[in-house]
């Protein structure tokens, strides 16, 4: 099982801020998103979001694998200031 | 005290659920070696387009945001040295407020001394900016209607981020 975080406008998706499932790669993130949510909401991750696995930011272009206990962030686009 | 350590020494970076207080910030800044400090207080504005705004509020990953923070304030004081000889930039203290903040109140506070003012100017816009494009902070804006959208900076960057 990994742990997903939301933040910020991802949890107007969501209606959670934090989860746990069971996945094991980037892309079933992204279907998992689809199915549960909505397939605008997994766009959203895809293109908008940055994703975070135990703190540091990963390469969505790369085929990411999650490992057992992983902490996953979705980062939407920020608004400081 | 090694290099590093004394960089650390010139900045300080949080995040807060209390009112921000410039004049602590410039305090902390001051130093003999600056002739200039430099503040940007970003307040809330009471409105946004057509819509009336009653408040604005801020949630953050803060564990993600207090490293950014943090690295762009050591940025800073690197980025606009002398070509690594003189120091220019001496201190720099950036706070950001979380939870509810009303209309005319400080939501982030820049705060640098420099030696001289150009480069605490040109410095100062460079660390908002920065700010406003990668620190995990985000803004909600709630109207007097009820209403309340969720913001995205403009320069927003956090989907390139690997």
């Amino acid at each position: 099982m990994v742990t997903i975080e939301y933040f910020g406008p991802s949890k107007d998706f969501t209606n959670k801020s934090i989860e746990s499932i069971q996945i094991t790669s980037l892309l079933q993130l992204y279907e998992y998103l689809e199915i549960q949510y909505t397939k605008e909401f997994s766009e959203y991750v895809k293109e908008n979001c940055g994703i975070t696995v135990d703190y540091e930011y990963i390469d969505k272009e790369l085929g990411v694998e999650f490992n057992e206990g992983d902490e996953i962030c979705i980062i939407p686009p920020v608004s400081s200031g | 005290m090694s290099k590093s350590a004394v960089k650390k020494d010139a900045i300080k970076v949080f995040l807060t659920s209390s009112k921000l207080d410039p004049t602590e910030g410039i305090d902390f800044v001051k130093c003999e070696e600056a002739g200039a400090v430099i503040m940007f207080g970003g307040t809330t504005r009471n409105s946004f387009e057509d819509k009336k705004v009653s408040d604005l509020s801020y949630e953050a990953h803060e564990k993600l945001a207090c490293r950014s923070l943090e690295r762009i304030a050591l940025e800073a004081l690197d980025k606009f040295s002398d070509d690594g000889k003189d120091t220019l930039i001496h201190k720099v203290y950036l706070a950001h407020r979380l939870g509810h903040v009303p209309v005319k109140e400080e939501s982030v506070l820049v705060v640098l001394s420099s030696t001289h003012r150009q480069e605490g100017w040109k410095a100062a816009e460079w660390v908002l900016e920065k700010i406003k494009a990668e620190a995990e902070i985000w803004k909600k804006e709630n109207y007097n209607d009820g209403t309340s959208s969720w913001k995205e900076n403009e320069n927003s960057s956090v989907h390139k981020k690997n």
